[in-house]
């Protein structure tokens, strides 16, 4: 028989493959991975920002509105008397409003009456971005971050109708008329387009190795932790495998990185 | 062959006057919102879509509608249709314009608008929503055009439009599946998160249409020397009663699903819409308004005897497109909101401008319509004569 | 030709319309005058108008060196809306902040305001004088604030 080296070689080639390609499948269907909430996706870099917001600490401080205070200071965000046009980027949810499925009316009062500080979940399969006609939101290759151009938007505010955690907020109006004091180191928006929590990517460009969001710099109890999900050394990932958290609505496959200590 | 709406009586100018200001009107109101922002509407970051995307959605079922008078024809030689297709499709026409204009007044940004195909998106429904109506409006105006200049000239159309009106058949289905994509494919709203919302959104539609074309016909008897055909408008009228028939079967499918498993992220917006959930009840006569009117028009569309009666006939379709309107062009769109994504109640309730403009926008459509009617019957009326 | 003297006067009333511009302009504005560039605010380059205007940290570098502009001034008239437009998309989608200049020189961390506001701290002036007369309405100044922080 003729079979040349060369083609055994490949043959073996495209056996091993099939092999390797073969087991990775198996131990998908077969262990915990099938079940397992949406592990999160590669990024081109091995970096994906998150969030560990420590529900104890915000519920030992109800009135605290610190994070919420500097964030919306940093980025410009307009306050506005009138419900229907508020913008916010970070707000206190109530606890059955941030975790619908997670909730029941025997929970211990002080679990149930906690509110949480919700935000933008930078999701790893991101609806926003899935829906949005432009490509005005997206997701960032290199550290997962949904990112917003707001020299895009049409403001069709689909990504508002997809985000499953009420995290946009659409400019009704002009929102210039309702800031209370201007940081002139940030832009403001215009009317007519949606913005959200960018985790701080204007900090990011500035310190990539060690970032600090505004929210999490203002937390004076250190409820707030932001970190690389990818190094296993990083703050996020010793707050996660320490104790117990939650994300919001897991069921949908969003993958959420925002996590919450319960 | 458009210089034949130029010539009218004095009722069709004084019509088209009216038509014009109600047009102006929601003109400048639309001027005010480009100046203020959305902000001049009942939108709110809770119910962020409202009136505007809600006609977007009936008027789609409107252009969609066409196909039942042109696949009869067309594919199946149903002559009897042979005489309502131009009307059907000049609906159409009129129709799609309708749903970019909508689509154009809701955006916060319309400078922008040129930015879906500009950084084209295809992961996004609504790149496709654009494509399949930008699509199908060309479709309709071709195939109007050619058949209609081959009438005036008394040959047949030429062979190729075939093909291209056999097309415009799948497409037409293809604009409502798209549109129904848009909601039912939205994790974060579980009250649109079904499958059958593009069936159910086809069978209101077939239903919707016809009746406005029933109207349409009866109406054109009336002012002009073209009959489009008793025989036409009964057929029509066993269209409509079957796709009455399945979009109240569809509605019901629906709520069984929803409240049979009793999950409650599905069950609330129900109860939103039919019982209202604690003080917010903004859509409960809405809703029973259109559940009455919807059995009513299956009564008046199923019992033959009402049906053939041409005395009964067109409030039978007015009873079918009110009730099908609130049903698409209200609650589905606005309950899809309420309760919101972590479970506050905010209510929708249009205001002035946004109603200004809508009527506005739908003048522009009538205004439409009524030029291609005019000429369609000119030419139809040399015909006969 | 039927209807001669509609046509005709239809012709010429649109023609009216159309060249209306130019009427209005002659009869009104009078002969145009080119803008002063040699005027421009404040190029800050030694020995340009403006320079000694500047304020003292403005004017330098933190090493001393005077500050120049990205790119040299002939090249900014040119095509400072193509590189605006280009930087935008690398800083905000691209996560690019540098700007490597015709001149080979590098320059980072880009912004409209934190860095050509820094030094064209007239935006009236430097930005508005041409864009209004050439009726040009860039919708940057929208979002973006003409004044830096801790500025004029």
């Amino acid at each position: 028989m003729d079979m040349k080296r060369r083609d055994f070689l490949k043959l073996a080639g495209v056996g091993a493959t099939l092999g390797v390609g073969g087991r990775a499948l198996w131990e998908v269907v077969r262990g915990e991975e099938a079940f397992a909430s949406s592990p999160h996706r590669e990024t081109s870099e091995g970096l994906r920002w998150a969030m560990v917001v420590d529900t104890v600490k915000c519920a030992e401080h109800a009135d605290c509105r610190d994070c919420i205070a500097a964030c919306h200071k940093a980025h410009n965000v307009p306050r506005f008397e009138d419900p229907r046009h508020e913008i916010k980027w970070i707000w206190r949810e109530t606890f059955a409003g941030a975790f619908p499925d997670e909730n029941h009316v025997f929970m211990g009062r002080e679990v149930l009456s906690r509110t949480v500080p919700v935000l933008c979940n930078h999701c790893d399969n991101p609806p926003c971005v899935r829906v949005c006609p432009t490509g005005a939101t997206f997701k960032r290759k290199k550290d997962g971050v949904v990112m917003m151009d707001m020299h895009r938007c049409i403001g069709c505010r689909y990504c508002i109708a997809g985000c499953p955690y009420g995290a946009r907020s659409f400019n009704w109006v002009d929102p210039r008329d309702h800031l209370p004091e201007v940081n002139q180191d940030y832009p403001t928006r215009t009317r007519g387009v949606v913005e959200k929590c960018t985790f701080c990517v204007e900090r990011i460009a500035l310190n990539p190795a060690n970032p600090v969001p505004a929210c999490v710099e203002a937390c004076r109890f250190g409820a707030l932790v932001f970190g690389n999900l990818g190094d296993e050394a990083s703050p996020v990932r010793r707050a996660l495998a320490g104790r117990f958290t939650l994300r919001r609505k897991p069921g949908l496959g969003t993958g959420p990185s925002v996590f919450y200590l319960i | 062959m458009l210089e034949k709406a130029l010539q009218g009586g004095r009722r069709y100018w004084t019509w088209l006057a009216a038509v014009g200001a109600v047009i102006l009107v929601g003109f400048v109101a639309w001027l005010w919102q480009v100046r203020v922002g959305l902000g001049v509407t009942g939108l709110s970051r809770d119910v962020s879509w409202g009136l505007y995307i809600a006609q977007f959605t009936f008027l789609v079922g409107v252009a969609a509608s066409a196909v039942m008078v042109v696949l009869p024809y067309y594919l199946h030689n149903y002559k009897v249709f042979g005489r309502v297709t131009i009307l059907g499709e000049f609906l159409a026409i009129s129709a799609v314009i309708l749903c970019m204009l909508f689509i154009f007044v809701d955006m916060g940004q319309p400078r922008r608008v040129l930015n879906v195909a500009l950084h084209p998106t295809p992961n996004s429904v609504m790149f496709w929503d654009m494509v399949s109506l930008g699509g199908y409006l060309l479709l309709n105006v071709l195939i109007t055009r050619v058949t209609l200049d081959a009438e005036r000239k008394e040959v047949a159309p030429p062979g190729w439009i075939k093909p291209i009106i056999i097309l415009s058949i799948p497409w037409a289905i293809s604009i409502h599946t798209v549109t129904a994509f848009l909601y039912s494919g939205l994790a974060a709203r579980p009250f649109w998160l079904t499958a059958i919302l593009a069936p159910r959104f086809l069978a209101s539609a077939f239903s919707a249409g016809p009746a406005i074309l029933i109207l349409l016909c009866l109406f054109v008897r009336r002012v002009s020397r073209f009959d489009p055909g008793l025989e036409a408008v009964r057929k029509l009228a066993v269209i409509v009663a079957y796709a009455m028939a399945v979009n109240c079967f569809f509605v019901l499918l629906e709520m069984f699903t929803a409240l049979y498993s009793d999950i409650p992220h599905h069950v609330e917006h129900f109860r939103y819409l039919y019982v209202g959930l604690g003080e917010a009840k903004a859509l409960v006569p809405w809703a029973w308004t259109s559940a009455v009117l919807s059995a009513a028009a299956l009564v008046l569309l199923l019992v033959p005897g009402l049906r053939n009666n041409l005395k009964v006939l067109p409030w039978t379709c007015v009873v079918v497109v009110f009730g099908l309107w609130i049903d698409k062009g209200i609650d589905l769109i606005v309950a899809g909101f309420v309760p919101n994504q972590v479970g506050h109640v905010t209510e929708y309730a249009p205001t002035l401008p946004e109603v200004l403009i809508t009527l506005g926008v739908y003048g522009i459509g009538l205004f439409v319509l009524t030029v291609l009617y005019k000429v369609g019957l000119a030419v139809k009326e040399a015909e006969a004569a | 030709m039927h209807d001669a003297g509609k046509v005709v006067a239809g012709i010429a009333v649109f023609a009216g319309l159309v060249t209306a511009p130019i009427w209005y302009q002659a009869s009104v504005g009078g002969a145009v005058q080119p803008l002063d560039l040699s005027r421009d605010f404040p190029v800050v380059r030694p020995g340009a108008p403006g320079f000694e205007d500047l304020p003292a940290d403005l004017a330098l570098n933190p090493d001393g060196t005077p500050r120049e502009c990205v790119e040299p001034t002939e090249f900014m008239r040119a095509n400072h809306m193509a590189i605006l437009d280009r930087w935008r998309d690398q800083v905000v989608r691209e996560d690019v902040h540098d700007y490597r200049s015709t001149t080979g020189k590098t320059w980072p961390h880009l912004k409209l305001t934190g860095t050509c506001m820094k030094c064209h701290q007239k935006k009236a002036e430097f930005c508005d004088r041409c864009h209004d007369r050439a009726g040009e309405k860039p919708y940057c100044w929208d979002c973006h604030l003409d004044r830096v922080a801790g500025g004029r």
